[in-house]
């Protein structure tokens, strides 16, 4: 008898796992099919923000101070211990820079021959 | 840094001695959300940064190598566990009857936990080598199980390269309701069969009284 409870209280549990996570599933489903955006976390590099936001790498790393080639590739955690910035900072920056270019969207800057002044045709 | 962020960082800073190392401990039992590392190692396939073979090559044989620590601790360290548990589920007998249905449902179950019950991975692990079940078998069924688990998630990071985060929250949640669905399964089937027989056992007792 007992142990007929003890099995009735896992068939439960197990229940309320499935009921728990399904419920998850359909949440994240409707997130996933929807296309909201991912939220920056200090792992990713700009590449793969840029990437995620469909914006250019190079308009990212302008934002940055960063230069566009070759392509930076660092996590942002790295990039901000480096540039003696907090994580919050670079990817308060990166979010503005990507919200900039979604208003305005442009080339991004082509990178400049030896000699020639910055401020050249291209820049947003 | 959430743990999976600091792997993550790792993936992103080291490549794919960090998928490795981080499928290897994972396999061995030690818990690491590497899903989340195979679907980010997909999307930087996507994104030209890393190479597919070496991926699910290296990421296959890191989880059935890890997959082969949890079998030999099981079978080799698993003896006094054994004594222990078979006196818990009611001696020798019972243990014996685990073994059995090990046997004979052990290839499937490998094969399933190694992809689609992810998180019933290891236990299963240690749980074949306890029981004795055949390592060529065991091997074989880890291998194609790995090859699929690698495979698909991998090349889900891939085709969908812009949303690792959001998809590896899905797979997780998705790979807790299988686990889920096949703990209701088992222990339905338990509670049927046990109210079954305790349905039987009051028209039987008189017989045998008589």
């Amino acid at each position: 008898m007992q142990q007929r409870r003890i099995i009735g209280l896992a068939f439960l549990a197990a229940l309320l796992l499935t009921s728990f996570f399904g419920v998850r599933v359909l949440h994240h489903r409707s997130r996933f099919a929807t296309g909201v955006d991912e939220t920056i976390r200090p792992w990713m590099n700009v590449p793969y923000v840029a990437h995620s936001y469909h914006v250019p790498v190079p308009v990212l790393l302008d934002a940055l101070g960063l230069q566009p080639h070759p392509p930076d590739r660092r996590p942002i955690r790295v990039i901000a211990r480096q540039q003696g910035r907090s994580e919050d900072e670079i990817m308060t920056t990166l979010q503005h820079a990507i919200d900039e270019f979604r208003k305005h969207p442009a080339p991004p800057r082509a990178p400049q021959p030896p000699g020639r002044s910055p401020g050249a045709p291209g820049r947003p | 840094m959430s743990l999976t962020d600091q792997l993550l960082a790792g993936l992103v800073s080291y490549g794919l001695p960090m998928i490795f190392g981080a499928v290897l401990i994972a396999s061995a039992g030690i818990p690491l959300p590497v899903t989340v590392l195979l679907v980010a190692a997909g999307s930087f396939v996507a994104q030209g940064d890393l190479n597919l073979r070496w991926v699910i090559g290296l990421a296959i044989s890191a989880a059935v190598l890890g997959d082969q620590i949890g079998y030999f601790l099981g079978r080799w360290g698993g003896g006094a566990l054994l004594a222990r548990t078979s006196r818990l589920v009611g001696g020798a007998e019972q243990m014996q009857k685990a073994e059995r249905v090990a046997r004979r449902w052990g290839g499937p179950g490998i094969f399933l936990s190694r992809w689609l019950f992810t998180a019933l991975g290891p236990a299963f692990n240690v749980s074949s080598g306890i029981t004795q079940y055949p390592w060529p078998r065991f091997f074989i069924w880890d291998v194609a199980g790995e090859a699929v688990w690698v495979v698909l998630y991998v090349l889900a990071g891939e085709l969908f390269s812009s949303r690792v985060q959001a998809l590896s929250t899905l797979l997780g949640d998705l790979t807790w309701v299988m686990v889920g669905l096949f703990l209701t399964f088992v222990f339905g089937k338990l509670l049927w069969n046990q109210t079954r027989s305790a349905r039987r056992a009051p028209i039987e007792q008189p017989e045998r009284v008589h």
